[in-house]
């Protein structure tokens, strides 16, 4: 059993979490860390409006 | 009207003796809730009460805290007569009350419940006593604004007797007595009946935090440190109740020794192999740091809680 600190976890990168705790045997680091930093959707492009012809 | 030259204790007026089906009758001691000094609590109605009552058992802070006395088992009553003075007439007057004075004994845990109960010797805390009628027993502090309040018997001494061995036909005596002023439970009296809400057994369940020693596991390398946990009394190892539970940062407080800064613990892993955790931090290279468990609210707050429980600081200098 292991528990690992999300907030610190959203504070540094992957690469950088996963070198720090990579004492931690029998845990997928990779896969914790993306439970706790999940990895953000790209956001939708709003379509530009049609100009209304007067 | 005012108050001047007015004897004040005259204006009180006659009480009614008649009662109904149901009567108070106030039983015998069976243990004591020592509170903090100038501590008032809120008797409007039982669950706030209760919620009161175990918050201030758990609280973080050791002046804010109430500290249990349970299970009680022999009391003595060495409570003076009131002074009465005689004349040559044959006339008497009362000169002054007595003071009453209990020693409570017990058994259930022993030495332990002494030794806790010394550190605190001289304090004269005050406290609230609960009976086997199932009855909380304090002071009256209603106020005209609140007048549904209690706080604490002030103690005129509160002595944690030193243990008495076993002579072989009675068992090692552990006791503590208790000196007061009589009418801040007659006159002033303000008790709770908890008989509706566990009586009793709920009043005498009520234990206090139990101290857990940290101890080293290992030598701390750049990030990890390795802690175990024992009982302070009894040196039950909790890795053997808890491994999951305090598997946690937020069970967890390490702070640098030099300037009281929180240290992030990035991680706590269950080290079933040495019977505890290893705690990973983060920038403590170099560092003396501080490591203790989170306070009896935090741990209590955990999922699952861990209640009931408040450790040492342990050192550890990180390489």
């Amino acid at each position: 059993m292991v528990g690992f600190n999300k907030e610190y976890a959203q504070t540094v990168s992957k690469a950088q979490w996963i070198k720090e705790h990579e004492h931690i045997t029998g845990v997928d680091l990779s896969a914790e860390y993306d439970k706790m930093v999940p990895k953000s959707k790209p956001k939708a492009v709003p379509k530009a409006k049609a100009k209304k012809s007067n | 009207m005012g108050v001047k030259n007015v004897l004040t204790s005259c204006l009180a007026s006659s009480g009614n003796t008649g009662f109904g089906q149901c009567f108070t009758d106030i039983g015998m001691p069976r243990g004591v809730l020592f509170v903090p000094k100038g501590a008032v609590y809120s008797t409007s109605d039982i669950a706030t009460l209760k919620a009161a009552i175990e918050a201030g058992i758990m609280a973080d802070s050791k002046t804010q805290r109430i500290y249990p006395l349970n299970n009680v088992i022999d009391v003595k009553d060495n409570t003076e007569a009131p002074v009465i003075q005689t004349f040559n007439t044959g006339a008497k007057s009362v000169v002054r009350n007595g003071f009453y004075d209990l020693t409570l004994q017990w058994e259930n845990g022993g030495f332990c419940v002494l030794y806790a109960l010394l550190k605190s010797q001289g304090q004269n805390s005050p406290f609230l006593i609960y009976t086997d009628k199932g009855l909380l027993i304090g002071t009256d502090a209603g106020t005209a604004d609140i007048p549904e309040q209690m706080k604490g018997i002030n103690p005129n001494l509160v002595y944690v007797n030193m243990f008495k061995f076993s002579d072989g036909t009675k068992v090692t005596e552990y006791s503590v007595t208790l000196n007061f002023e009589p009418t801040q439970i007659n006159q002033g009296i303000a008790f709770v009946d908890f008989n509706q809400d566990g009586g009793l057994s709920y009043l005498s369940g009520l234990s206090g935090l139990q101290n857990v020693t940290l101890k080293q596991l290992a030598a701390p390398t750049s990030t990890v440190i390795k802690i175990g946990a024992l009982t302070a009394c009894g040196s039950v190892n909790l890795h053997d109740v808890f491994a999951s539970e305090l598997a946690k940062p937020a069970a967890w407080i390490v702070k640098n020794a030099a300037n009281g800064g929180a240290i992030t613990v990035s991680a706590v892993a269950d080290d079933t192999a040495d019977g505890g955790w290893s705690l990973t931090l983060t920038s403590a290279t170099g560092l003396t740091v501080n490591v203790s468990l989170a306070g009896p609210t935090e741990l209590a707050g955990l999922t699952p809680p861990v209640a009931g429980y408040e450790s040492n600081v342990l050192s550890q200098i990180i390489p």
